[in-house]
């Protein structure tokens, strides 16, 4: 935790009914990141956005945004934020250069040339530059994000927060919408939601993981794809493989080996309790007696779905 | 692109914050697409066109009875419409998700429901107010040769539009506690026209509810629209105190309720 932080939240909570729809939820938010808040429907990712928005209020628990209050400065802090909801609707009798302007004036009354010019940019920069003065009646879904995405960031927030910005997007909007996060982020936070977790794996530095209402998994993406049950080294070996295997059993801090075989490479996942001995005598042993050969040799680094996966199933991934 | 700091930021924050916006928004939805004029012919063809027939038709008629028919026509059937027109106000953009939406701007739930307040208020004045009372009051001139004071005319058309405010309140407040229209609509329809019938179990009420502003009922000749209109002392005054107080109510009720509300 540092006093910068964008987003902290402690203990927060959210239940309708009775029933806890957020759980405890400790978040910190840093600046100039891009934070993915992962999870299956119904975990809990838009009700936390919308906690943070003031759009709805804490069960228990609280959190500051910019260092202000959730519930109390709600509107200061709209005022450094853009927002874009999970299925974004607008005033169907606006065009989508009216939306703009309408949401652009919440946060700037002029000079009327450079809010106009502001407009014209922000349009060319989500394609909609040929359809701003169609109805939004007409637009397709795909339009209607790429102007959600418009209206969110057309006052140049200080936080950006994307209720899955890539949803109903076509591959290359999809493509254009990762690009505009990673241009956004020297300038801005960006905490966002997908369920598209390769997006997750390409531009986020930081992953928090929703279960049930629950944070299950926390922490820069580097250490979540490493991993959280202890080191484990991933060997391609080929020739005197039995040979290689009984010479590493031997080791002392080895915990286990198991081992595959796919097109003549036989892999083993070593798991270790001693990194720093591992990397200085794993891979000599391995060698010893020139029989085996070493065709890749690394710490495994799991795939963001594999991590995903694991937690969301009752896995133990979580890095906090 | 222009960078933040060459544009002029917007200061209102508090229970101001986004009202100014907010209200340009709502009457350019009345005023700049064609419900204005749309609701505004509507009217005149109902009201004027009725007045119209009846000044035509018969010579004899004097002011009392053209203000007090003008009284009915203007606020009874317009009330429908009010009701009509403000039940989407609310409800819809809970319902479709823009009420969310520009609540995530620096908006704040007191200044979404002023604007609401001030934009339709402004819609009713002008399209189901002032434009057929214009035209009614040429037509009790040039038509039905009667002159009345324009002073008093129009004190007249303040204590309408402000009967009109009743149900228009009325309808916002409902639509920050439900979600579902047909309470919205239901109630200030069966308050409008149930009045009758609760006068018949209860004749006290008459003193109190707001329907003799408008409308005559019972013995009394006048309403106190055509009371104030013709130049008379209207019967009792109580029922339009009480309806200015319940709009204070209203406004107070719905902006505590809206506060609570979760998007």
């Amino acid at each position: 935790m540092t006093g910068s932080a964008i987003v902290q939240t402690h203990g927060l909570s959210k239940s309708y009914n009775g029933t806890l729809a957020l759980k405890n939820l400790d978040l910190t938010v840093q600046p100039n990141s891009i934070f993915g808040f992962l999870g299956p429907n119904g975990a809990g990712k838009t009700t936390t956005m919308k906690l943070l928005l003031g759009l709805i209020r804490p069960t228990s628990g609280g959190g500051q945004v910019f260092g202000l209050d959730i519930t109390r400065d709600s509107v200061e802090i709209r005022s450094r934020i853009g927002y874009l909801p999970q299925d974004p609707r607008f005033y169907q009798h606006m065009t989508a250069r009216e939306t703009l302007d309408y949401t652009l004036r919440f946060f700037f009354s002029g000079p009327p040339a450079l809010l106009r010019e502001r407009i014209e940019e922000t349009l060319e920069l989500v394609g909609l530059a040929d359809k701003a003065d169609r109805p939004i009646k007409g637009f397709s879904g795909g339009e209607r994000q790429r102007l959600g995405i418009a209206q969110a960031q057309i006052n140049y927030p200080d936080l950006l927060i994307l209720d899955e910005p890539a949803a109903s997007l076509d591959p290359l909007g999809r493509h254009d919408v990762l690009e505009v996060m990673s241009r956004l982020r020297k300038h801005t936070t960006v905490f966002y939601s997908t369920h598209i977790l390769d997006d997750v794996q390409q531009i986020s530095d930081t992953v928090a993981i929703l279960n049930h209402g629950e944070l299950v998994a926390y922490g820069p993406i580097e250490t979540l794809l490493a991993g959280s049950g202890g080191v484990v080294f991933s060997i391609g070996v080929k020739g005197d493989v039995a040979g290689a295997q009984s010479r590493i059993s031997g080791l002392p801090f080895i915990v286990d080996i198991q081992s595959s075989e796919k097109a003549g490479v036989t892999r083993f996942l070593v798991s270790v309790n001693d990194e720093t001995a591992a990397e200085t005598q794993l891979l000599p042993t391995l060698l010893q007696g020139g029989a085996a050969i070493v065709v890749d040799y690394g710490r495994k680094r799991y795939e963001l779905e594999e991590v995903f996966m694991n937690i969301v199933e009752g896995g133990s991934h979580a890095s906090q | 692109m222009p960078a933040n700091k060459d544009l002029t930021p917007v200061y209102s924050r508090g229970w101001r914050g986004g009202l100014r916006n907010m209200l340009r928004g709502e009457l350019d939805r009345w005023f700049g697409t064609r419900t204005w004029w749309t609701q505004a012919l509507l009217w005149v063809f109902i009201i004027n066109g009725l007045l119209l027939a009846i000044l035509a038709q018969d010579e004899t008629v004097g002011i009392p009875d053209v203000t007090t028919l003008y009284g009915i026509f203007a606020g009874m059937f317009p009330s429908i419409a009010v009701v009509i027109a403000a039940q989407d106000a609310i409800v819809g953009e809970k319902e479709k998700g823009t009420a969310a939406w520009v609540l995530s701007k620096p908006v704040s739930r007191i200044a979404f429901i002023l604007s609401k307040v001030i934009g339709y208020g402004l819609g009713v004045l002008v399209s189901l107010v002032l434009i057929p009372a214009v035209i009614a009051f040429l037509e009790f001139r040039f038509v039905g040769g009667l002159t009345i004071d324009p002073g008093k005319f129009a004190l007249g058309i303040g204590v309408l539009w402000l009967y009109l405010c009743f149900y228009l309140l009325l309808t916002l407040m409902l639509g920050t506690f439900f979600s579902a229209r047909p309470a919205v609509i239901g109630i200030p329809l069966a308050l409008a026209f149930g009045q009758q019938l609760l006068f018949g179990i209860l004749p006290a009420a008459i003193k109190v509810m707001p329907w003799t502003i408008a409308i005559p009922i019972g013995d009394m000749d006048f309403s106190i629209i055509s009371a104030i209109m013709a130049g008379r002392h209207p019967y009792d005054m109580t029922p339009f105190y009480v309806a200015c107080a319940a709009m204070v109510l209203f406004i107070a009720v719905g902006l505590w309720r809206f506060q609570r509300e979760e998007l």
